[in-house]
């Protein structure tokens, strides 16, 4: 992300944003706005002049700086110092930095990291009614429950490449694993004829799980065999199984539960 | 370019930090002239009191003046706001020339005004306790334009040496400790060792000559010692930008 703006040197290759790459544009925040980090913000300064910097850099009006500071809900607060701010405020501070210049695009890195499931929700409302603005949200982030949540396209990164591109549902059919849930009271019966057909039984407290094959193909050899079946349900594995299955080669740390 | 100055002297002006070190600047030129003026024995008052005055203490207000200089900019990174600042003036030779701009005008006016504040109140307190004697010098308007000049040059060094370093102690100790430590010291060795004096040469020493009444001794003047200080000022100033441009933030 930083590189995308400038802010770091690219080695290869380039980023544009309308066809434009970031360091060309002379006020940037009226087409991209970036909160890499919300603590880049002076401790010391109040949360107005924090934003009227930013928005003069920009020859953004002071009504607008207390348009976002509203829209943030900071108002209150606006003349009290960046220091004395919660992290979720902050977070806040940094978004309406962001929608300083009414931008189309929106790049935020973490947005929900320390923040309290309050603050939470509220940034996954925020960006969602930012995205339904008709703006790009670029969203960087390890809660993969919360970007399957309010991400429609992914773009997985491991080690620095581009491990793959596409969209959430896609991602988890490719990746997650699929098996089939199914509880009633023939099951010990019924584990022989679907191993038979090619499926793997694995049996749980209250049912079983089916691996490789599918509810339907399971339905119709209950039927057939005169199975009485109470659920057949099929389930995915989350976003986070798809990533972790995924980028299982690609993790540069690998951590240990054993032997502490 | 307005605006963006604008928006680099809110950042200055906005941290109390800032506010209190440019009043140390301003006041303590003013209440050590205003000091003299009160308890100084009127048979001793000389047409050089007030300007001695001002100049010596101007002197300490240089330095911090300097510290100003360095904080505008490394701030910006014990802070993290560079970031912010970067991606929302990404050109970064606009930022570092607005820096500069900002440090310029606002310690020229800031030390122009200390400058006029403590001659008023100077003549004032001095005729009110019944002085009428000259309180002028013939070279005291070109001292105080030095001191101007060289405070100005201080701040901009301060700029300058904050982009190299981006970390307020090394820059605020390489302000403080160049002039008052490394260029006396080597002034000293060198006087020892070569029996040489080469006060004219160092750059801090030749600035801070061009702020006496006299300047007879000065090897280069008033003009080419200001202007000798500003070719060091500019070569760190340059290389400030040189860093600013190829590190990433």
């Amino acid at each position: 992300m930083r590189c995308m703006i400038g802010l770091d040197q690219l080695d290869a290759g380039s980023a544009t944003f309308n066809g434009q790459r970031y360091v060309d544009f002379r006020r940037p925040l009226h087409t991209v706005g970036v909160l890499l980090d919300a603590g880049n913000a002076h401790v010391g300064r109040s949360a107005r002049n924090h934003l009227r910097w930013l928005a003069q850099s920009n020859g953004i009006s002071k009504s607008r700086v207390d348009e976002v500071l509203d829209l943030v809900g900071l108002t209150d607060v606006a003349r009290r110092k960046v220091g004395k701010f919660s992290l979720g405020m902050k977070q806040r501070l940094g978004l309406a930095a962001v929608l300083l210049g009414d931008p189309r695009a929106v790049i935020l890195d973490e947005p929900a990291n320390g923040l309290d499931p309050e603050g939470i929700r509220w940034i996954r409302e925020m960006l969602k009614k930012l995205a339904s603005e008709d703006r790009a949200v670029f969203v960087s982030s390890h809660l993969l429950s919360e970007i399957s949540l309010i991400a429609d396209n992914l773009i997985v990164i491991g080690k620095g490449r581009l491990i793959d591109q596409c969209s959430v549902t896609e991602f988890i059919d490719r990746y997650a694993q699929r098996w089939v849930y199914i509880a009633g009271p023939q099951l010990r019966d019924f584990a022989p004829i679907l191993e038979r057909a090619g499926g793997q039984v694995e049996f749980h407290e209250s049912g079983a799980f089916v691996h490789k094959l599918d509810a339907a193909a399971i339905g119709e050899l209950a039927a057939k065999n005169s199975i009485v079946l109470h659920q057949l349900a099929t389930q995915t594995g989350s976003l986070e199984d798809a990533f972790l299955e995924l980028t299982s080669s690609s993790v540069e740390y690998h951590g240990s539960l054993g032997g502490a | 370019m307005l605006g963006l100055c604008r928006s680099e002297f809110l950042k200055l002006r906005s941290v109390r930090s800032n506010l209190m070190m440019a009043l140390a600047a301003a006041g303590l030129p003013i209440a050590g002239t205003v000091l003299v003026s009160i308890f100084i024995s009127i048979e001793n008052v000389e047409a050089t009191t007030i300007p001695r005055m001002i100049g010596s203490s101007g002197n300490v207000s240089m330095l911090i003046i300097g510290i100003l200089g360095v904080l505008c900019m490394t701030q910006e990174y014990s802070q993290s706001t560079i970031r912010l600042t970067l991606a929302a003036t990404p050109n970064r030779y606009s930022v570092y020339l607005a820096k500069l701009l900002v440090v310029f005008v606002t310690m020229a006016v800031l030390m122009t005004s200390v400058i006029l504040v403590c001659i008023a109140a100077g003549n004032a307190i001095l005729s009110a306790r019944g002085y009428t004697g000259d309180t002028t010098h013939p070279n005291a308007q070109a001292a105080y334009l030095a001191l101007v000049a060289v405070s100005v040059m201080i701040g901009l060094l301060g700029v300058g040496l904050g982009a190299i370093t981006r970390n307020p102690p090394s820059a605020i100790a390489i302000i403080l400790l160049w002039p008052l430590l490394v260029e006396i010291l080597i002034g000293n060795i060198v006087a020892s060792v070569f029996s040489r004096n080469i006060l004219d040469w160092l750059p801090f020493g030749a600035a801070i000559q061009t702020t006496f009444l006299e300047v007879d001794d000065l090897k280069f003047g008033r003009l080419g010692s200001l202007g000798y200080f500003g070719l060091w000022v500019m070569a760190v100033v340059v290389i400030g930008q040189i860093v600013l441009r190829r590190r990433d933030a």
